[in-house]
């Protein structure tokens, strides 16, 4: 779910591209500073700090057309009257004074299904006479509709949508430094900065402080309406002061911002152990599969078998996840997707990489379910699978919505696995992400964690705290992700 | 007196000299020898490159002993038009396949002349032809017409005129052939000009059963089989590695036509495929598991649409027909080299271990390359100075930098202005998650509305569409001119314009179908009509109007949905359906047969010999009205 809060912490900057270059192939990929400190995040608007507000009748319509959109879209949408009755509840907990049963009794008694977004309009103009609406409490209700949907219910307005889809297609555009907020300055300061970035090229260091962004002073102010002012589109040029903590002086610098792909395969190879091979998959992006093609150039002929280490890989979109198993299977059928009027099959494409290979392929209870949807329909292929039970519940699930809400004490997924599809809102009003259909195994059963196919990788010990410094295997860079023992019971030795 | 003659002699070698290094063009006395050159033959004794003249019906001698200092001539007007040329072997002969009238000539080549010898007719304008190493066949693809014409070719045919010993064979496929391999002396490979599929052909049913496990030895076509692929470019024998290799691209119908799918290269692949020679010959290979596939280009560099292919000094060179390069297909991607070409490099073939020779297409020139792609030797001929509109659009049709990377071109997708029938997921209908089968553009212009939902009024309205949500041309900005006036949008609806207009042309003819002509239609006119008689009272009309190119304006619930549930479609053109492999917006339909057999909404229940009668028709009917 959209998080609105701002914090001060771990943000990667992104920003809206317009018009890629071709990166050096040389340098297609920057390593990530530390892969577990990619939390992204959607900025906010600062609604909670400034109290933005919109005018009511943009609100209207944006919250009319989400109802719409889960109307004809949802797998099992409530009716209109619940939805728009339930707006209206939500928005008076916003207006001090008023009371939801009173307001939305019109509602509740309206008979005629068409007038019901029409009494909704007016009801809520009535709410606010003033005709204005906090743009946080637009996102609560909006985030309050998705809690009472199967799957649950994703706003992003189009800037945010299109930021997204750069993260999807590892494509953002950026300078290439992750910020905080310096509580003694009260200033942005670049935590750590990218190798390769923009900002590295320029020479801003880590713990730099600005002083100013395009010509704006950052003293007290919020660190979204900053992370603002370091957007632009690609090419476009950021023009940054800045300070190390403790010196006077000033350094300006003036930063174009470019394509950052960052890496999300990481290719290792396992000590004492020639003939194995290990491909760890940070997160499922569009670049994924070309980064397997170019990992499987690389390996060398005395690998026989590879293990793909899906344990961290907590970001996929179904798309993405179909893609990999594309890359993965040849003609395989995944499953189901099943909509209220048809069931259909999802299969893959003839053709797949690491075609000689023994393949293992390793999850959790970190996985994205989308993968482990898949992994259900290896068990005919070849492809071993192993289920790492260990829980690493502890780890911050990704606050930019691609997957669906997964309670991290959950070790598995829920009975329901949603197929959610990104639908862009007519209107420019952004875009909404909801499911269209539910995911079902290849014998058309829902995915239980009870009877998931593979073979269970028992650890001595269960993690239960996310402080606890045996976590340090997930926490280590990727080619110390597996000890001996795992090993061994992956590859069944 | 002496020296100044001496000196005049040294100003001659070190001008030659430079011109050489340079790479620039001797003063070549026949400038505009060449009209959309396309095929190439070598002939030896001496060395020479031949080449087929597509607009101007001639053939040009390109001598290739001396590049740097020779002069290309152009020989006279052999036919209307013709395609390719192939040599035969052992001769100074040369096969040139005509259009206008179809045929194939065989032409005696002395110094810079060409007599025809010998003519064989064919019943359709021919697009390839190759002849086996022995010379005694040669194997001519009618892509259109969806059949091959095997001639063989007899010694004594040539020297004894009024004896007909050549024969000419011609055998119907079930996709629409283009290129020829020739294997041995006794087969021939044919390939699918749009999709993946490919016949094994027995020239020489003596000897044939011998070497294959075939499975019918009373036909020629020994097996069909097929790859995962599309748009077959080019195929090349390489004898070291005893391998035959196939230019194509790969379209991945689980990918979307979105920007990130299409940077990545998982959207559109373009490869050359690596088959062992001996593999081809046996019906149940599964060459999804055969053989290797090398990706050319890589992120960043796009190399759409790749063409002809040889291999020299042990280098794979093709031709990127999109992106006009040279590119050398190398295993790891640091390995690719590339050399830019002129305008639609097309056909390769090899001079030497250290030389190689293409044909561009688009503006008229051939050029000689080093095979290591280090540097242009030579150019042969100059573009035309000026292009009218049609040829402008024509370029942009063909034209990669028009998408992302230049991964794609529209060639791609709408393969010799038809389909492969594949699916692709567009934003078309409005969002990605429901693929669908990419249309036919023969004879588009008079199909509006545009899009399987009809949502696009005008043809530029489709094709803006097409160029910002599919292609996703951000290459525009980069292509547009430094010292034009127009902003990039303006380029890009100049672009439009030229496109559009490129595509009302775009259509084919009964002389490439070699479909039947209005006598023969007549002599069959009882069947014929009854066919057309059911067309108009089955109610197929409605929606597949006669006089609207067998389309109609509106959007049609035919009981069939997409995956977003759309239910609504606007109902394609049927010409040309027999050129079709694939019917509905999803392709659920694979015959006209099983079309009709299971047609959701039938407008009214035939019986079989009904739907026998229809499908005659249709089938006839298509490429009949302009």
């Amino acid at each position: 779910m959209r998080n609105p809060a701002v914090v001060s912490g771990l943000i990667l900057i992104l920003v809206l591209a317009s018009v890629p270059v071709a990166a050096n192939p040389v340098a297609l990929f920057q390593d990530p500073p530390q892969s577990q400190d990619l939390q992204q995040t959607q900025e906010s608007r600062g609604t909670d700090q400034t109290g933005d507000s919109v005018a009511v009748d943009e609100a209207c319509e944006l919250l009319c057309t989400v109802i719409e959109t889960v109307s004809s879209h949802h797998i099992s949408p409530p009716s209109k009257q619940q939805m728009a009755a339930n707006v209206l509840a939500s928005l008076a907990l916003s207006q001090p004074g008023k009371q939801a049963n009173a307001i939305t009794e019109r509602i509740l008694t309206e008979e005629d299904p068409s007038q019901m977004l029409i009494v909704l309009r007016k009801e809520i103009k009535t709410l606010f006479p003033d005709g204005k609406i906090s743009q946080g409490a637009v996102e609560a209700t909006i985030a309050m509709l998705g809690n009472t949907l199967p799957g649950g219910l994703q706003w992003q307005d189009a800037k945010s949508a299109a930021v997204n889809q750069q993260l999807a297609a590892n494509q953002y555009v950026g300078i290439g430094v992750r910020v905080g907020m310096n509580d003694e300055e009260e200033r942005l300061v670049f935590l750590s900065v990218m190798e390769g970035g923009t900002a590295e090229q320029a020479g801003i260091q880590a713990n730099d402080i600005a002083s100013s962004i395009n010509g704006v002073d950052t003293k007290k102010k919020p660190l979204g309406e900053i992370v603002e002012l370091l957007r632009g589109p690609q090419e476009s040029v950021v023009e940054i002061e800045v300070y190390a903590l403790g010196s006077t002086e000033v350094r300006k610098y003036k930063i174009p911002r470019r394509v950052i792909p960052i890496r999300t395969v990481h290719l290792n190879t396992v000590e004492d152990r020639p003939d194995v091979a290990v491909l760890s998959i940070d997160s499922m992006t569009a670049s994924c599969v070309h980064e397997l093609r170019m990992a499987e150039a690389r390996l060398s002929s005395d690998v026989k078998t590879v293990i793909v280490d899906l344990r961290m890989t907590q970001d996929s979109d179904l798309h993405n996840a179909h893609l990999f198993a594309d890359a993965l299977l040849d003609q395989v059928s995944l499953g189901y997707i099943e909509t209220p009027n048809a069931k259909r099959l999802v299969t893959t494409e003839p053709g797949r990489i690491l075609r000689n290979k023994r393949v293992i392929v390793v999850v959790s209870g970190a996985t994205a379910p989308y993968l482990i949807w898949i992994t259900q329909a290896m068990d005919a292929t070849g492809i071993e699978v192993c289920l790492d039970s260990l829980n690493i519940g502890g780890l911050n699930p990704p606050s930019i919505p691609v997957r669906p809400p997964i309670s991290p004490n959950v070790a598995f997924v829920l009975p329901m696995l949603p197929a959610i599809e990104s639908v862009v809102l007519p209107g420019e009003h952004g875009v909404l992400q909801l499911a269209t259909g539910q995911l079902l195994d290849t014998k058309s059963r829902v995915i239980s964690p009870r009877n998931l196919a593979g073979r269970k990788v028992d650890r001595d010990h269960v993690l239960a705290r996310p402080d606890d410094r045996r976590n340090e295997v997930y926490m280590q860079s990727p080619e110390n992700r597996f000890d001996q023992d795992t090993l061994r019971k992956v590859l069944g030795e | 007196m002496l020296i100044e003659v001496l000196t005049r002699l040294l100003m001659t070698c070190l001008t030659l000299l430079c011109l050489q290094n340079s790479g620039a063009q001797a003063q070549d006395p026949a400038d505009l020898c060449f009209h959309r050159p396309g095929g190439i033959a070598i002939l030896d004794h001496p060395r020479r490159a031949i080449i087929s003249n597509e607009s101007s019906g001639t053939i040009t001698f390109v001598p290739l002993a001396d590049v740097n200092l020779a002069a290309a001539t152009q020989s006279s007007k052999l036919a209307e038009s013709l395609l390719d040329v192939a040599a035969v072997p052992g001769n100074q002969q040369v096969l040139v396949a005509t259009a206008n009238p179809s045929a194939v000539l065989r032409v005696d080549v002395k110094g810079d002349s060409a007599v025809v010898t010998a003519r064989y007719p064919l019943g359709s304008v021919p697009t390839r032809i190759a002849v086996t190493q022995s010379g005694r066949f040669a194997v001519v693809s009618s892509m259109w017409a969806k059949s091959i014409d095997i001639i063989c070719l007899s010694e004594y045919a040539y020297s004894t005129p009024g004896k007909q010993k050549d024969s000419v064979q011609r055998i119907n496929l079930p996709f629409a052939p283009r290129e020829v391999l020739p294997l041995d002396n006794d087969f021939a490979v044919v390939f699918d000009g749009f999709g993946g599929e490919f016949a094994v052909v027995n020239l020489n049913s003596e000897t044939a059963t011998e070497k294959t496990d075939t499975l019918n030895t009373s036909s020629p076509i020994l097996f069909f089989n097929r790859f995962q692929g599309h748009h077959i470019g080019g195929v090349f024998f390489d004898e070291s590695s005893d391998e035959i290799l196939i230019t194509h691209q790969i379209l991945s119908r689980t990918a979307q036509t979105s920007r990130g799918d299409l940077h990545w290269g998982t959207l559109m692949q373009n490869v050359v495929r690596r088959l062992p020679r001996s593999s081809l010959l046996h019906h149940d290979t599964n060459f999804d598991e055969t053989g290797s596939v090398i990706m050319v280009g890589s992120i960043g560099r796009g190399a759409a649409d790749l063409a002809g292919i040889v291999v020299a000094d042990r280098t794979i060179v093709t031709a990127s027909s999109g992106t006009n390069q040279l590119i050398a297909a190398a295993t790891s991607d640091s390995a690719s080299k590339a050399i830019q070409t002129g305008t639609f490099p097309d056909r390769i073939a090899r001079i030497s271990d250290s030389m190689i020779i293409v044909t561009n297409k688009l503006d008229n020139t051939v050029q000689v390359f080093r095979s290591d792609l280090r540097q242009m030797v030579r150019q042969f001929g100059r573009p035309p100075q000026s292009l009218t509109d049609k040829q402008l659009g024509e370029r942009a049709f063909f034209d990669a930098s028009l998408s992302h990377d230049g991964w794609m071109s529209c060639a791609s997708c709408h393969v010799h202005g038809h389909t492969p029938d594949l699916k692709a997921d567009t934003k078309g209908d409005g969002h990605y998650g429901a693929p669908k089968r990419i249309p036919s553009l023969l004879g588009v212009y008079q199909t509006a509305p545009f899009g399987w939902i009809g949502n696009q009024p005008t043809l530029e309205q489709q094709l803006r569409q097409t160029l910002t949500t599919t292609m996703h041309g951000d290459s525009l900005d980069r292509a547009r001119p430094e010292n034009t006036a127009e902003t990039t949008d303006e380029y890009l609806a100049t672009h439009i314009k030229r496109l559009a207009n490129y595509l009302g042309t775009l259509d084919v003819t009964e002389a490439h179908t070699g479909r039947v002509g209005d006598g023969a239609l007549k002599a069959a006119g009882h069947a014929l009509s009854a066919g057309q008689s059911l067309f108009n009272s089955a109610g197929c009309r409605k929606c597949h109007d006669p006089d609207l190119y067998y389309t109609s304006p509106v959007r049609v619930d035919v009981g069939v949905e997409d995956e977003w549930g759309n239910r609504e479609f606007n109902p394609p053109s049927l010409r040309h359906l027999h050129l079709r492999r694939a019917f509905f917006h999803d392709g659920r339909f694979t015959s006209l047969e099983e079309l009709l057999e299971k047609h959701p909404q039938p407008a009214a229940e035939l019986t079989s010999e009904q739907r026998t009668l229809l499908i005659d028709f249709l089938l006839r009917r298509g490429t009949d009205h302009r």
